[in-house]
């Protein structure tokens, strides 16, 4: 079952990467916009540590290292889940979701990652070479238990987006016309772009409850060994819980479902 | 094999007067509306039979169609296909049914024909064998060898068509729904795909339930049609007997060798159209044989033709006793 959902998704990720190497002018602003916004933000940061050695507890260096990890993430969000959500629309509005939904297939698979947009891969690129960049500078090593939990607390963010944009796709279904709903998942990724702890409660206290603080505030703490490990099976239960209510969701808004008309 | 017993499906839409005023309005107090646009509607198919479903614009033809495509749970009734309750959308169901609609892409649209085909193939998990079988079947039939490397984005309608004729039967379903699958073809596009579908059927056996508003689909194809009129099951049967049933004339056409005075045609029938020496009369049809021998017997007769009248004709006399 494993092997036949990987083998229908690497055929349409294939044509997708296709499709977007025919385009070489996008890919060149792409990597031009993914540097500059990246320059942006590392200069927008450095301004607060010219007078500060450090905010609320967080050095420079361990400020980039989030930031890294907002543009990790958020390139992860422009490459696979925002054009499926892009798509959605149509695929209600024009009534191709009647033909996903009657293949022996996970129509929340197909749906959720069919499609790949590889020409922002330069964003989580550039965000790991920033994150190692800001470890350097913080001055901390990284031992192989740090890396680890870096690496679940990653996965589980990963999985957060995920969840939220089933989650977006079953209010798809539900509302129909919701193209701009893709703004609410940039929106989610854009609040994790500094650490939580930046922000005054109860912003701050919102934010882990609803949980930005899992996106990179904890992965980049679990890198920096500052991170609480009690948090680490927290951040699983949440990843879980998170894909379970938008699994949820999805069916039943499927119960709801009406197609178009004819 | 395709059981529908009292089948319901309500929908509960929001209704708004139009206005400005009324808009606001709605966006504190909504008013909501049940339609019923399916009411205890029954039906069997057995295995094999191409059925024609008829009837207007919001009929209940395509919300039917979902329900036993699994797309639509019903309000009230039972659905059995195969054995299996639609909606459940078990793979084993899924597996053995297959859903054409005219208009609409069920292709992926950005892969070349062949790529997406494959698609269809890992998604029905078949093995490779019957997968070159069944693909050099359909693109034979279809005549799809051209088509394979190109984009199906890029493909006229025509040809998209076939290539989702070809998508859709890769995995050789017992059950073909198909709604409107002549849709906005030209002439020759509707012939291609009424004949390979006949043929498929003769070939394979499948069970087929098709809407269409083109009555050539449904008369080129099904001897059994469903007539369905808001929601309500108005007609099941073969097609010859719905025309005879509706139908009380039959269309005698008569060619002259010259043109003969109106008065000529009283006790024959009602002439319906006239043109110089070619007659059409409308004749009660248990009188057209011995009508055409009198027309014969007394008149310079160079050809004479009966037939039935358009069935377009005949579905609208069923609307309108309805």
């Amino acid at each position: 079952m494993i092997r036949r959902q990987l083998r229908v998704l690497r055929i349409c990720w294939r044509a997708a990467v296709a499709a977007d190497l025919e385009y070489r002018l996008q890919f060149l602003s792409a990597a031009a916009l993914s540097a500059f916004w990246m320059v942006w933000a590392v200069a927008g940061a450095s301004v607060y540590f010219r007078f500060a050695g450090s905010v609320a507890g967080w050095t420079h260096g361990e400020v980039l290292v989030v930031i890294g990890l907002f543009f990790t993430l958020n390139g992860l969000r422009q490459t696979l889940l925002q054009p499926n959500l892009e798509l959605m629309s149509d695929h209600v509005r024009r009534g191709t979701l009647d033909f996903l939904l009657t293949k022996p297939f996970d129509a929340q698979l197909l749906v959720s990652l069919g499609r790949v947009r590889v020409t922002n891969l330069l964003d989580p690129a550039l965000g790991l070479v920033l994150t190692t960049v800001g470890v350097g500078l913080a001055g901390r090593g990284v031992s192989p238990g740090r890396l680890a939990a870096f690496l679940l607390l990653l996965a589980c963010a990963a999985v957060l987006l995920y969840a939220l944009t089933v989650l977006l796709m079953a209010a798809t279904v539900v509302l129909v016309a919701a193209e701009d709903l893709d703004r609410v998942s940039f929106a989610f990724v854009e609040l994790s772009r500094f650490p939580v702890d930046l922000y005054r409660d109860p912003a701050r206290t919102l934010l882990t409850v609803v949980p930005v603080a899992f996106l990179t505030t904890y992965p980049g703490a679990a890198l920096l060994g500052r991170l609480d490990p009690r948090l680490l099976p927290v951040a699983v239960l949440v990843a879980a819980g998170a894909v379970a209510l938008a699994t949820a969701a999805w069916r039943r808004a499927l119960r709801t479902y009406a197609g178009v008309g004819g | 094999m395709i059981e529908v017993r009292d089948l319901a499906k309500h929908y509960r839409v929001h209704r708004r007067q139009p206005g400005l005023a009324a808009s606001l309005r709605s966006l504190v107090r909504r008013e909501h509306v049940t339609v019923r646009a399916v009411e205890r509607v029954s039906f069997t198919i057995s295995a094999g039979e191409v059925v024609g479903f008829l009837g207007p614009n919001g009929a209940g033809k395509t919300t039917t169609l979902k329900c036993l495509t699994g797309l639509l749970h019903p309000t009230a009734g039972a659905v059995r296909v195969l054995g299996h309750t639609p909606h459940r959308r078990e793979s084993a169901f899924l597996r053995r049914i297959s859903l054409v609609m005219g208009q609409r892409n069920g292709l992926f649209w950005d892969l070349p024909a062949a790529d997406a085909f494959e698609v269809n193939r890992a998604v029905y998990g078949i093995a490779e064998g019957p997968y070159r079988a069944a693909l050099d079947e359909l693109v034979d039939l279809l005549g799809l060898a051209e088509l394979l490397g190109r984009q199906v984005r890029v493909l006229s309608l025509g040809e998209r068509m076939r290539c989702e004729l070809a998508g859709a039967l890769l995995h050789r379903p017992d059950v073909l729904f198909l709604d409107e699958p002549t849709l906005g073809l030209d002439v020759n596009g509707q012939a291609a795909v009424r004949a390979f579908l006949r043929d498929y059927n003769d070939r394979h056996g499948a069970t087929v339930l098709l809407t269409s508003h083109y009555m050539g689909d449904v008369t080129a194809l099904a001897r059994r049609v469903l007539v369905v009129d808001r929601g309500t099951l108005r007609f099941d049967g073969d097609l010859a007997a719905l025309v005879e049933a509706h139908s009380p004339h039959r269309l005698v056409r008569v060619t002259l060798r010259a043109p003969v005075p109106a008065a000529t045609w009283a006790g024959l029938g009602e002439p319906v159209t006239v043109d110089g020496a070619v007659v059409t009369l409308a004749v009660p049809r248990a009188e057209t044989a011995a009508v055409a021998g009198r027309l014969l017997a007394t008149l310079p007769v160079e050809d004479v033709a009966i037939e039935d009248p358009p069935i377009e004709e005949i579905i609208r006399a069923v609307f309108a006793h309805a």
